[in-house]
């Protein structure tokens, strides 16, 4: 198992990682977040590779960011008591069959991360890090899942590893992973690293919309 | 039978429980040991108790809270209080199916339009026979919108081959000439982030993604051979449950040709959080 959560900081890292200017906080996080950003957003979280085991999950995501902290709360209604790894990616799309470029009917993690580009914040038991929590990532059927943090720390995490502009949640994707490991998935479904195909396969997916 | 209150039904399982759900039970399939709900939902029996089945059917048309494990198999069952029909037993009765003419909209834009504006304030715990009735009476009453109706019926070979959750499920549709043709869009905004194609919405649960066979009596779907996957119905904005399309057989035949307000109203509060003031 823990080499299973090292795994998963893992695959954070790679989607996330090696774009790094450094590890120097060397800029007020202040003057990199847009002034746009306060407000409440919501993405309606809708199923995806149902067929893996004859559930539809669906949730949403909804977020209050205002000028100091950023609360996130998660809820998804799904069958499968499992940890679900969810992310907020810096993509602006969700993944849909024709994303499935090896042409086996699922949208794995491999070709989502393709489509959803890198985690920007993950939802998990620290917010104010990209990094993969490791076990602190939401575990069962149906949960809700409420953190909140100082915005600067998150602002200045995204400013050490994306020099891609402003910190923004609006058209953000927030995605959430894991099924049942008797789920039917075929062995044409890409993991990474060493975690078990069915914890990484996608099955949620939205887009954050400003209420 | 039915006069007992309460009677609980304790089956021998190991297991913990890990969902209670209330409904009123449609029918069970004896051939393949499950219960379809009114809710849409599917609780198998295990392979042990499915000797039961005699029970089971009486059961049908009553109220019952059953627990069921993490296999979706029943673990418990009791009965419930009848809660009386929502719409007060009153329908039409009428020989001949009502003229009933879905609005042609004009373009997608329309038709994305009315996506957009549908109630999205739904509960977590929502049905879709609750969420498909207030999109559609919404439209009709705001906008003069009338909608249609799509089901999908999943058939007992296919719930057992894939053990699905549901046997069937609804959303309202709409119709809009697109470039000189008439096409259909269902609007299902918990499931779809648009409006979607009957068969792009089929895909969704029919993972063989085979056409759901067209049909015009439920019958055909309560009968089928088990050779298809799913069956499909195309009917008017007001039936809300397969119950009120069964009932369009019945001798006489009861067809609904409009709404009932205190049904409308229980389907908004059982499906809709309260608006923020």
């Amino acid at each position: 198992m823990r080499h299973q959560l090292i795994a998963l900081t893992c695959i954070v890292a790679m989607v996330s990682c090696g774009r790094s200017g450094g590890g120097a906080k060397s800029e007020s996080s202040a003057n990199l977040v847009s002034g746009e950003l306060p407000g409440k957003y919501k993405a309606q979280l809708r199923p995806m590779n149902t067929q893996a085991n004859g559930f539809l999950p669906s949730g949403a995501a909804e977020i209050i960011a205002s000028e100091e902290e950023l609360q996130v709360k998660t809820y998804l209604d799904d069958d499968t008591k499992v940890m679900h790894i969810q992310d907020i990616h810096e993509g602006t799309r969700c993944p849909t069959l024709a994303d499935d470029t090896n042409g086996d009917g699922f949208i794995d993690m491999v070709e989502a991360n393709n489509v959803v580009g890198a985690t920007i914040v993950a939802l998990d038991g620290d917010l104010a890090t990209h990094m993969g929590g490791q076990s602190n990532y939401p575990r069962g059927g149906s949960f809700t899942y409420n953190r909140e943090t100082k915005l600067d720390y998150v602002i200045q995490d995204y400013n050490e590893n994306f020099r891609r502009g402003v910190f923004q949640l609006e058209g953000k994707v927030v995605m959430i992973h894991g099924t049942s490991e008797i789920s039917r998935i075929p062995v044409t479904v890409q993991a990474m690293n060493d975690l078990p195909r069915n914890l990484t396969l996608p099955i949620a997916c939205g887009i954050l919309k400003r209420k | 039978m039915k006069g007992f209150a309460t009677i609980i039904w304790l089956i021998s399982s190991m297991n913990l429980m890990a969902e209670t759900i209330s409904s009123r039970v449609h029918s069970y399939d004896q051939d393949y040991g499950f219960i379809r709900l009114e809710t849409g939902r599917v609780v198998f029996m295990k392979k042990s108790e499915k000797s039961f089945s005699k029970t089971m059917e009486w059961l049908s048309g009553s109220n019952v809270k059953l627990e069921v494990d993490d296999n979706n198999n029943l673990v418990n069952l009791s009965m419930e209080e009848s809660q009386g029909e929502a719409n007060g037993g009153a329908k039409s009765l009428l020989q001949d199916p009502p003229p009933f003419n879905p609005t042609v909209l004009s373009g997608f834009g329309a038709v994305q339009a009315i996506f957009e504006r549908l109630n999205s304030n739904f509960k977590r715990l929502s049905e879709c026979t609750d969420r498909a009735h207030v999109w559609a009476y919404d439209e009709f009453k705001t906008n003069n919108i009338a909608t249609e109706k799509v089901f999908a019926f999943f058939t007992a070979s296919y719930i057992d081959r894939n053990r699905f959750k549901w046997w069937f499920h609804v959303a309202p549709l709409v119709s809009a000439n697109i470039d000189g043709t008439v096409q259909k869009f269902v609007l299902d905004y918990r499931f779809k982030d648009r409006p979607a194609s009957i068969k792009e919405w089929t895909d969704m649960m029919v993972f063989s993604h085979r056409e759901c066979k067209m049909t015009t009596k439920f019958s055909e779907y309560d009968v089928n051979p088990q050779t298809e996957d799913c069956y499909m119905m195309i009917d008017s904005m007001y039936n809300r449950l397969p119950a009120d399309l069964r009932a369009q057989e019945n001798v006489p035949p009861l067809y609904r040709n409009r709404w009932y307000e205190q049904e409308v109203n229980a389907s908004r509060s059982m499906a809709f959080e309260k608006k923020e003031n």
